[in-house]
Parts: structure tokens; C-alpha cells; sequence
């Protein structure tokens, strides 16, 4: 089986130093270059045969940072994954096909982009939707209820750390993290009977 | 650009920044303040000069950060009072005014929506009261007679997720009203009450960072001492 071939854009020579390194000859993928910058970075990306390209979001800056997909719209069949040692927001995510953490280990980046390779969505984070699961549904109605994260738990045989996970999807792709907000939200979509508030 | 200083015009600072215009009257300054200079008002009206310089800059200039020797300058008294004003104004003027407001968006609404969004406010008001009242209670008379220090390691955290939360809650309010409440019939209440809802967001987060900037190193210089001292 072919190497996957990577391509990195990443002003920090640290972290490219530490991803060849991470990358070496018993890994299924090859950094075949790297640059520290934008500039003619697309003509330089179209010269090699690449099939994923590690981009810090970062070098966009505060303003480009919506338009990274539509930068590299000639780079013709390449998969993008976002570099990142800081939290974005979703949309900053929405444009990557996968994302690779400072903190991520040399299992988890390669079982990342392994997933790409085949195509598949292998995190959460590339949902083009921000439609909440059934699942999430159900939580949140709970969530509105008055329902605190154990008694959720009990009712729906999960463990408080799942009920916490489903919270944070919820929030993340709702926008809003308290609960009387959420309450709000769960009224507008009809999530919860009139008289069941508390 | 440079920082305001005692010479600075008070007219200058407005034309630099005009959303201090809702802070003057908390020092007080009032308006029809003509050619004078901060330290020429100020003296005139038996101000602290150097106070008004401070929270003026912390205000307007992100990266200004006063120095300790210009923290141990402040009358802690007169940054209470002003902390104080600060409170009485969001609770008495500011956050009923924008109550007023989401009632007048929600006359329109559903009643279960109502009571939900109204609730949600509520929610809101009492956490700030309960905020102001630690505050108030707990930190401000500690640090005026420089009481019990080793209790106040613990305040400090407190402080911090209160604002937090509160700066949460507002955020929570702007994606609730752009995102997800129905269209009003004329816009103008909403895009009202989201320009009322950007000034207490940027006033109360910068209220967060005088406090951050001026009351917190304080009390950690006050730890410090009482670790020495212990």
C-alpha cells in the first residue's frame, strides 16, 4: 500500500520538526514538503502530488479565516486539515475535512487522517449541520425540564459523562451554553410540553 | 496611539472614545466641561486625577495595563465607590431598560415562550445581583480595612467564573434574539435591544478587566504580604 503523501503550511519550524518526526519511515503517511507561510503557497502546493494538506488556520488571520476552503479551491482533489493549538469557532471546523491538534498523539493524528483518506467523517467536528441528534433532542427536553445531568443520566440509562457530552454538542452547535437559554430554545422548537416547565 | 495622561483634554478622550460618556457621570464629571484638561476638572471638583486617567485608559487601550506603583497610587475607596456606581447604574438603569425592551419583543409571543424567555432574563438579573452582592459584602469591605487575607485566595476564583457566567448568559441572549426568536413585525425592537445588549456587553467586560487590572492585583499583593508575614 502507498504512503498517504502530506503537505504542510505551518509558520512554527518546531511542530513541522516534531510532525516529520512523528512521520517517520514506519508511519502510513510521507511529509513529501512543508512552508512556513502563505505566499504562493497554492502554486507551490499544485507542483507536488499531495493528498492531504496540514494548514494552520492561524496564518489567515482574524478577517481570511472564513474564506480557507475557496484559498486553496484550485488545489484539485486534496483533502485540507486544519493544524490547530487553539480552539476556533464551527465554521473555522465546517472547511477542514479533518482537524489535528497540538495536543493529539501519533495514534490519534494517524487514525484522523487515515479516516479522511477513506473518505469518512471520523470526528463530530465535520457535521455540515448544526441539526440536533434525536438523542440530543431528548436531552435537551430534559435539560428544559429542570432535570440535573445525574437525574438525565438515570432516566436514560447513560452515564453522567455521556449526559455532559451530549451537553456540550448541544451548546456547541446551538450557540448557547446556559441552561435557561437552552430552556428557550427547547420552547421555540417545541422540544417540551407547555406545563412541564419549571 | 498614546496613552490619555492628567494633561489629556476632557473633550479629547470623548472624541477618542465616546462610550466613556456613559462612565463620566460615575466619577461624577458631568458634561459642559469646555477647554479643561482631567487634572484642571478634577481639581475643581475635588476628583482623583490620576483614578480618572486609569480607568479612562483601561477603558479605551486593550493593551494598558497599569503599573503597580500606579495601582498602590488609587484611593481603594474611590474605586469602590466607582465599582459601586457602576452597579447601581446596570441595576437601576441599564438592565431594566433592556427588561423593558424583551418584554416589548415578547408581547407578541406564545405565552409558554414568554414566561420561557422571560424567566431566562430573570435568570440573568438575579445572578448579577448575587454577583454585586458577594461583591459588595464579601471583597469591597475586606479590602477596605484590609481584613482576613488568606480567605481572599478563594474570592478570587469565585469572582472569576461569576464573570464568566454573566458574560456567558449575555452571549447567550444576542444568538437567542439574532438566531432563533421569531421575526418581530418591524425589526427596529430587536436591533434596539442589540445595541443596548453590545454596550452592557462592552461596559461590563470592561468593568471585569478594572476590576481584573486594579482589585485583583491588589489583593494579591495583600496575599503576598500575608504569606511573608506567615
Amino acid at each position: 500500500m502507498r504512503k498517504g503523501r502530506l503537505f504542510i503550511i505551518e509558520p512554527s519550524e518546531i511542530v513541522v520538526k516534531g510532525l516529520c518526526d512523528l512521520f517517520d519511515n514506519n508511519s502510513t503517511f510521507e511529509i513529501i514538503g512543508h512552508i512556513h507561510s502563505l505566499r504562493n503557497a497554492v502554486e507551490i502546493v499544485n507542483k507536488y502530488k499531495i493528498d492531504i494538506l496540514l494548514v494552520n488556520p492561524d496564518l489567515f488571520g482574524f478577517s481570511n479565516r472564513y474564506s480557507i476552503r475557496g484559498y486553496f479551491q484550485e488545489c484539485k482533489g486534496i483533502y485540507l486539515a486544519a493544524l490547530t493549538y487553539h480552539h476556533f469557532p464551527q465554521q473555522i471546523y465546517n472547511q477542514f475535512d479533518t482537524f489535528i491538534d497540538i495536543t493529539d498523539n501519533r495514534i490519534a493524528i494517524e487514525n484522523k487522517l487515515t479516516a479522511v483518506m477513506a473518505n469518512k467523517k471520523g470526528q463530530q467536528f465535520y457535521e455540515e449541520s448544526t441539526a440536533l441528534t434525536p438523542k440530543e433532542q431528548e436531552v435537551l427536553s430534559l435539560i428544559a425540564k429542570g432535570l440535573s445531568n445525574k437525574e438525565i443520566a438515570d432516566k436514560l440509562h447513560l452515564s453522567i459523562y455521556t449526559v455532559v457530552t451530549h451537553k456540550r454538542n448541544i451548546s456547541a452547535k446551538t450557540d448557547i451554553k446556559s441552561t435557561a437559554g437552552l430552556t428557550v430554545y427547547a420552547v421555540l422548537h417545541n422540544l417540551i410540553d407547555k406545563n412541564e416547565m419549571r | 496611539m498614546a496613552f490619555f495622561t492628567r494633561k489629556t483634554k476632557l473633550s479629547d478622550i470623548l472624541n477618542t472614545n465616546l462610550q466613556l460618556v456613559s462612565i463620566f457621570p460615575r466619577f461624577p464629571i458631568c458634561l459642559g466641561f469646555g477647554e479643561q484638561d482631567v487634572e484642571q476638572y478634577c481639581q475643581a471638583h475635588h476628583i482623583s486625577t490620576d483614578f480618572v486617567v486609569m480607568v479612562c485608559n483601561i477603558y479605551t487601550f486593550p493593551h494598558y495595563m497599569p503599573t503597580e506603583e500606579e495601582i498602590n497610587q488609587v484611593n481603594l475607596k474611590e474605586t469602590i465607590d466607582f465599582l459601586l456606581e457602576s452597579h447601581r447604574d446596570y441595576l437601576t438603569d441599564k438592565i431594566p431598560h433592556i427588561k423593558q425592551h424583551l418584554k416589548n419583543i415578547c408581547a407578541q409571543y406564545e405565552p409558554s415562550l414568554q414566561k420561557a424567555v422571560m424567566q431566562f432574563f430573570e435568570n440573568y438579573e438575579d445572578e448579577l445581583q448575587k454577583h454585586f452582592d458577594f461583591e459588595e459584602k464579601n471583597i469591597f469591605p475586606v479590602l477596605l480595612d484590609g481584613g482576613d487575607v488568606s480567605k481572599q485566595a478563594l474570592c478570587l476564583d469565585i469572582f472569576d467564573q461569576n464573570h464568566n457566567s454573566i458574560k456567558e448568559k449575555m452571549a447567550d441572549l444576542v444568538n437567542i434574539i439574532t438566531k432563533y426568536l421569531p421575526q418581530h413585525q418591524g425589526e427596529n425592537e430587536q436591533i434596539c435591544i442589540l445595541e443596548d445588549l453590545a454596550n452592557i456587553i462592552a461596559d461590563t467586560s470592561q468593568h471585569a478587566t478594572l476590576e481584573n487590572k486594579i482589585i485583583v492585583p491588589y489583593i494579591e499583593q495583600l496575599n503576598m504580604m500575608g504569606y511573608e508575614k506567615r
